[in-house]
């Protein structure tokens, strides 16, 4: 959890679309961690493990959510002031970061966030994801584009 | 090389791709400022900060709640166990003894091709094939007797008539 939870509390936040929705996915994720290494003690690429029960959380939390549509203006409070240790720029940064992933579709998302966030590989992120390498890489070719339609 | 293939080629592209990608860069204003650009929200992205108390406190509780929770039974065992045992008893139970009066078969001649043998079976199927030809001759000629005796029986009937 040392090495790793940085990474995936920051995958949780890219793909939940509220604070309090990482707080919960966050407690459900560690409930559905526990449970598994009770049975599967060894693993190969607690990485990838971790951010694959912590995605599979995020969809089963999102499903049982009413539509975002209803839920108005993002509450990004938290996530725009900058903490003592990050500079008003990275905070800045990371504000319009947030900002263009919000535009991109959730699955695309997902994938930017398992990728790029978790360091997941293109491999992983398709065995996370259930989806073909192929279908992985396609979809992060237009979510580059997007991304770069949204930034500039 | 397009606009639109510049970012996916340095992501995802081979190292033919991704040069030809930074090439087009080169000579493309807003493709080099999108790089850039990309570049910066790459990193951040990648960067992960540190897990407050509370996240920690979270994930410990979540552990003893598991903890706290009772395993569930491992059914599998059980059922490994009766699959066993079941075994154990087939294998043990006595079973009749075979017959003694069967005898072992025995085991099939395998004939093997001989030139010897083939001359042997046609000189036999050649006398056989005579035979019968003799035997047809013999009927024909009984047939040809019957007819002939029939016919003068008709003739001396009418004559008599």
């Amino acid at each position: 959890m040392e090495e790793h939870g940085p990474a995936l509390r920051a995958v949780l936040r890219h793909l939940c679309r509220r604070p309090q929705d990482v707080d919960d996915v966050w407690q459900d994720t560690a409930v559905r961690v526990w449970k598994s290494l009770q049975q599967r003690p060894w693993l190969r690429n607690p990485r990838a493990w971790l951010v694959r029960i912590a995605y599979r959380a995020s969809v089963d939390h999102a499903a049982r959510q009413p539509a975002a549509g209803e839920y108005g203006e993002f509450d990004r409070a938290d996530e725009s002031a900058p903490t003592a240790h990050e500079s008003a720029a990275l905070a800045e940064r990371r504000l319009q970061v947030r900002q263009a992933l919000d535009a991109l579709p959730a699955d695309l998302r997902a994938l930017i966030a398992l990728h790029y966030t978790a360091g997941l590989s293109l491999r992983e992120t398709a065995a996370a994801l259930d989806l073909p390498v192929g279908t992985v890489k396609s979809r992060l070719h237009a979510a580059l584009n997007l991304l770069r339609r949204e930034l500039e | 090389m397009t606009c639109d293939d510049v970012l996916p080629a340095l992501e995802i592209g081979d190292a033919v791709r991704g040069d030809a990608a930074r090439r087009h860069a080169q000579d493309c204003p807003a493709c080099a400022a999108a790089v850039t650009r990309w570049l910066a929200v790459k990193s951040s992205l990648g960067a992960t900060p540190t897990l407050s108390d509370v996240d920690r406190a979270a994930w410990r509780d979540a552990r003893r709640e598991v903890v706290a929770r009772p395993r569930p039974r491992r059914h599998w065992l059980v059922g490994a166990a009766a699959v066993a045992a079941s075994v154990a008893v087939a294998l043990a139970w006595p079973r009749p003894a075979p017959d003694p009066q069967v005898a072992p078969a025995a085991p099939l001649e395998v004939l093997a091709y001989s030139p010897e043998r083939a001359a042997e079976e046609y000189a036999d199927f050649d006398r056989r094939l005579d035979r019968l030809d003799g035997e047809l001759a013999t009927l024909s000629d009984r047939i040809a007797l019957a007819d002939a005796r029939r016919t003068a029986a008709e003739l001396t009937a009418q004559y008599r008539q």
